[in-house]
């Protein structure tokens, strides 16, 4: 199977929207980035990356029901897919495996 | 309620209109509450450039986009499927045969008949193009005020060419111009009769005719040569070079052909044979050098920048300073209009041929129409049948825009079908039509012009055609169709307009041709108010009518000969009218254009002229050769009490003869004066014993003649027939617009007995369910017709009183005319319901005659 790369914002926003569980949708993801990380990005830079992780079949949409908010329109709410699950999971050996690997002194700090 | 809190409402748009389709929803749902968080972070103005910018950002170009399945259409299957939808045309094309024969038939003769149009219109509209200059080219026209209001003129003064080119700087050139008919030419012995112009030299560079050899403008200025053109230097010096010849000229002017022109166009104002320097005319005719005296043409081209209104009025002022005629003024006609708008009315231009070159085109457009209503008509009255597929195709995946466009490869194949039949019918009708109408068209196939305009109105009709059909069935819910549940047509109303509209049409048409015709007829039918049958009308040169006295007493010898007298015009055509002339009781400012003849004696008599009052001239009396004589019109308009002795234009009325009718058969009889005057008569005139030696009293004649007059050719003519000629082709128009209109009546009913036969046979089970319940073939009928003869009817409640206005309109433009009485309407009306009604009965009666059992069987 061919490797899905995942690019770092990408990665972020993975990880946001699986935290985010059953209300990951536009909005709440731009704003999630925006307090747990302190950039700001655009909603169509969130919105463009969403939509290229669905189209890796990193994670998955639904669209919510309608509701009297927003002027009717409904949302469409992400979800992580298995195949998103390990593509973090791979992200995250990966980086486990190099952080072990590094040797104390060239951060300047030692683990303890 | 705030207001306009919202995001820009622009914006919004944008997105809907540009955004990704498939995610647009979530998007502005997100925006918005972006919106509203931004608002209460930063404010309303920051949110709102925040919005604009991230819709910005999130347009088509800018953002990520994937392409839907639907769009997801290759070349390759455009191709196939437009492959397809020619097959489909053409499979239902032999499917329904009858409609489309009908469809195929109505859309040929309209297509044809435009192109027959479209050919005359382009002829008519080319006249004259061929100048390269011919946006400053003008003639100089003269308004003349006489008692019955301005009568414009083309014929000027002499002495004006030649003050207009020295003494005004925006002419660059002015030429006299004067036609010439029927001259003596002598080659190499050989005698012909050629008609040509007398012209200045700067005519050739006012007016651009193409030279073959020689110097054409040099040749004029020489006053010793002559530029004949190509068809007569072959017919005089057949395949000998011609340039350097010697030609006599009426006989005593010896010249040398200086030139050779190409023909002059069939499309030309100016027509010429041969052209005679001007001076040679002038040398000849003192009159040429007064200022009142108005018959030759004066052609100019002025500088482009010229003031027109300007130059008029300073014409005019030159005019007036050297005439001494006050009444004249003098304006500057371009060619380019002379043509088409040559009329004039009160001094101002007037139409012309244009009004029938419009008329014309406003008769193709519409047969066209009532065509492309029949195929509207008959493609949606089948739309039952077609409902189906239309469904199965929307089912399948077909939007509508690939169904209407499906219909209009339909309209398109069966239009283009027709154009092709179209072409070769005009072609086939073409010479045909020319002789008809004594034109000269021609379908010039190598003209880019004619075919691109033959192929964008076969485009333009198969969308017209195609429009609403598709339109219409294109709109099928698919569900409702597949279901079965169609059976209200819908579209009925609207196909019942079209059929209203176009009997409306064909009606009109009907009754124009009606009141056209009967108008020819009361005009053929005129009281001429002299005899026409047995006068004879033989031509006389110079020399004849030199010696008429003598050639009189011997053809008065000969015993079928009844009576003979001559005359300076041809009485069917009163050549010279002349204005300025003084009567008793005439009032300062007072004018009249009187027509004036020179006669002999025995002219009421041989004519058949009834005199009133008075006598006609008498040999008995020598002062008669003082004397006039007038027609009542003269009497009348002049308001003279007492004729006789009365003192006109110089000359005591010695009588009085009824009006008799010349010129114009459609228009009033003007004043007539005539003259006893043995000089200048061209023609002679005798009535003959009505027997049939009357070939034998000719050649008795003619031997006369040639006695006199060697070299003359001797020709007469029967007045009667020559007036039924010319009356002819005056009525060549009437026919045109006849045949066009029985045409579109043809191409109605056409139409009508397609969709009448459609629907008979759509409720022919319920006619059969009716004939089960016991209802008579005469209430089958008149249910199936009802609902057909329903339109014709409002057609003709409509159509009625505005071709009466419409033609009381038209007619008063014509002096006399036929007044109109109820039964042309009622008959043209009647004409069309009775062949409606015959139409639709077909139908009915075949419905009613079949047994239900038929129908009803197969259920």
């Amino acid at each position: 199977m061919k490797r899905t790369t995942l690019g770092e914002f990408e990665e972020i926003v993975l990880l946001v929207t699986a935290s985010l569980e059953e209300d990951a949708y536009g909005v709440t993801i731009t704003q999630e980035i925006k307090i747990q990380t302190g950039r700001e990005p655009g909603f169509n830079t969130v919105h463009t990356t969403l939509q290229r992780l669905e189209e890796k079949g990193l994670i998955s949409s639904k669209m919510g029901g309608a509701t009297t908010q927003r002027g009717g329109r409904r949302k469409r709410y992400f979800s992580i897919t298995p195949l998103g699950c390990r593509a973090l999971r791979e992200v995250k050996e990966v980086r486990e495996k190099l952080w072990v690997g590094l040797p104390s002194k060239v951060l300047g700090f030692s683990r303890s | 309620m705030s207001k306009n809190i919202g995001p820009p409402r622009w914006a919004q748009m944008l997105l809907t209109k540009f955004a990704h389709p498939d995610t647009v929803e979530e998007v502005e749902g997100d925006l918005q509450e972006f919106f509203a968080r931004w608002e209460k972070q930063y404010g309303i103005r920051k949110a709102y450039w925040k919005y604009v910018l991230t819709v910005f950002t999130l347009l088509h170009p800018f953002a990520k986009r994937k392409y839907s399945l639907n769009q997801n259409i290759s070349i390759s299957s455009i191709h196939f499927m437009i492959g397809s939808y020619f097959i489909m045309s053409w499979r239902t094309l032999l499917k329904n045969r009858v409609s489309s024969l009908i469809n195929i038939s109505g859309l040929t003769l309209g297509l044809a008949t435009s192109i027959i149009i479209m050919l005359v219109a382009m002829n008519e509209f080319s006249y004259d193009n061929f100048h390269s200059n011919l946006s400053s080219i003008h003639l100089l026209m003269k308004n003349q005020k006489t008692n019955d209001g301005i009568s414009t003129g083309k014929s000027t003064a002499g002495p004006t060419a030649e003050a207009l080119r020295t003494e005004f700087p925006e002419v660059k050139y002015a030429a006299r111009m004067a036609g010439f008919d029927q001259q003596q030419v002598v080659v190499n012995g050989k005698i012909s009769y050629e008609s040509g112009i007398y012209a200045d030299p700067d005519l050739f560079r006012i007016m651009t005719f193409q030279p073959v050899a020689g110097d054409v403008v040099g040749s004029l200025e020489s006053n010793s040569a002559i530029v004949i053109t190509k068809d007569i230097a072959r017919k005089l010096f057949a395949e000998e070079n011609p340039i350097g010849k010697t030609i006599l000229f009426n006989k005593h002017h010896s010249l040398t052909v200086g030139a050779v022109v190409e023909n002059a166009p069939s499309n030309s104002s100016v027509k010429f044979n041969m052209v005679v320097p001007f001076a040679l005319f002038e040398k000849e005719n003192d009159w040429l050098k007064k200022w009142d005296d108005n018959r030759i043409m004066t052609w100019m081209k002025l500088q482009p920048a010229t003031n027109i209104s300007l130059f008029d009025s300073k014409v005019t002022e030159l005019l007036q300073q050297r005439s001494n005629d006050k009444t004249v003024s003098l304006f500057a006609y371009p060619l380019k209009e002379l043509y088409l708008r040559g009329n004039f009315s009160n001094g101002h231009p007037n139409g012309g041929r244009i009004l029938a070159v419009q008329m014309l085109i406003g008769f193709g457009v519409f047969m066209l129409l009532i065509a492309c209503i029949n195929f509207m008509n008959i493609a949606t009255a089948q739309s039952e049948h077609r409902a189906k597929e239309v469904g199965v195709r929307k089912v399948l995946g077909a939007s509508r825009k690939w169904i209407i466009f499906q219909f209009l490869t339909e309209s398109f194949v069966i239009t283009f079908l027709s154009l092709f039949v179209a072409i070769g019918l005009a072609f086939t009708i073409l010479p045909w039509f020319n002789t008809l109408t004594h034109s000269g068209i021609s379908f010039n196939l190598k003209s880019l012009t004619i075919w691109s305009l033959v192929l964008s109105i076969g485009l333009i009709t198969s969308i017209l055609a195609g429009s609403y059909p598709s339109f219409f069935l294109s709109r099928f819910m698919p569900a409702r169709v597949l279901k079965g549940r169609v059976a209200t047509i819908k579209g009925g109303g609207f196909r019942r307009a079209l059929v209203t509209f176009q009997f409306a049409i064909s009606i009109f048409f009907l009754i124009s041709t009606i009141i056209m015709n009967s108008q020819f007829e009361f005009v053929r039918n005129r009281p001429l108010g002299y005899e026409q049958e047995n006068l004879i009308d033989i031509h006389l040169d110079s020399t004849l009518s030199a010696k008429f006295a003598y050639l009189k007493t011997e053809v008065l010898k000969i015993p079928d000969v009844k009576i003979a007298t001559g005359g300076s015009d041809n009485i069917l055509y009163s050549g010279g009218s002349i204005t300025g002339m003084d009567w008793p009781g005439r009032r300062s400012g007072e004018d009249l254009s009187v027509a004036v003849a020179n006669v002999e004696y025995d002219w009421s008599k041989t004519i058949g002229i009834k005199i009133l009052e008075g006598r006609d001239f008498d040999p008995a009396f020598i002062s008669d050769s003082l004397g006039c004589i007038i027609n009542e019109s003269a009497v009348a308009k002049m308001g003279l009490q007492d004729p006789i002795g009365s003192v006109v234009g110089g000359h005591p009325v010695i009588g009085v003869f009824q009006n008799f009718v010349f010129n114009n058969p459609f228009g009033t009889i003007d004043p007539m004066a005539v003259y006893l005057n043995p000089k200048h008569l061209n023609h002679f005139y005798l009535r003959i014993q009505n027997n049939s030696e009357w070939r034998q009293t000719l050649d008795h004649i003619e031997k006369i003649a040639k006695g006199i007059s060697p070299d003359f050719p001797f020709s007469f003519s029967f007045t009667k027939e020559e007036y039924q000629h010319r009356f002819n082709e005056i009525a060549d128009t009437s026919l045109m617009i006849s045949i066009f209109g029985e045409m579109t009546i043809f191409i109605s009913c056409l139409g009508l007995f397609g969709l009448s036969g459609f629907v008979a046979e759509k409720r022919s089970k319920e006619m059969s369910i009716r004939k089960v319940f016991g209802a008579s073939a005469l209430r089958v009928i008149i249910a199936l017709t009802q609902d057909f003869l329903r339109p014709v009817v409002y057609a003709l409640v409509l159509v009625i009183p505005l071709s009466i206005l419409i033609a009381q309109s038209v007619l008063s433009n014509i002096s006399y005319r036929v007044p109109l009485s109820w039964w042309m309407f009622a008959s043209g009306g009647f004409l069309t319901f009775f062949i409606a009604v015959t139409i639709v009965l077909y139908h009915g009666w075949r419905t009613a005659q079949e047994n239900p059992v038929v129908r009803l069987k197969n259920e």
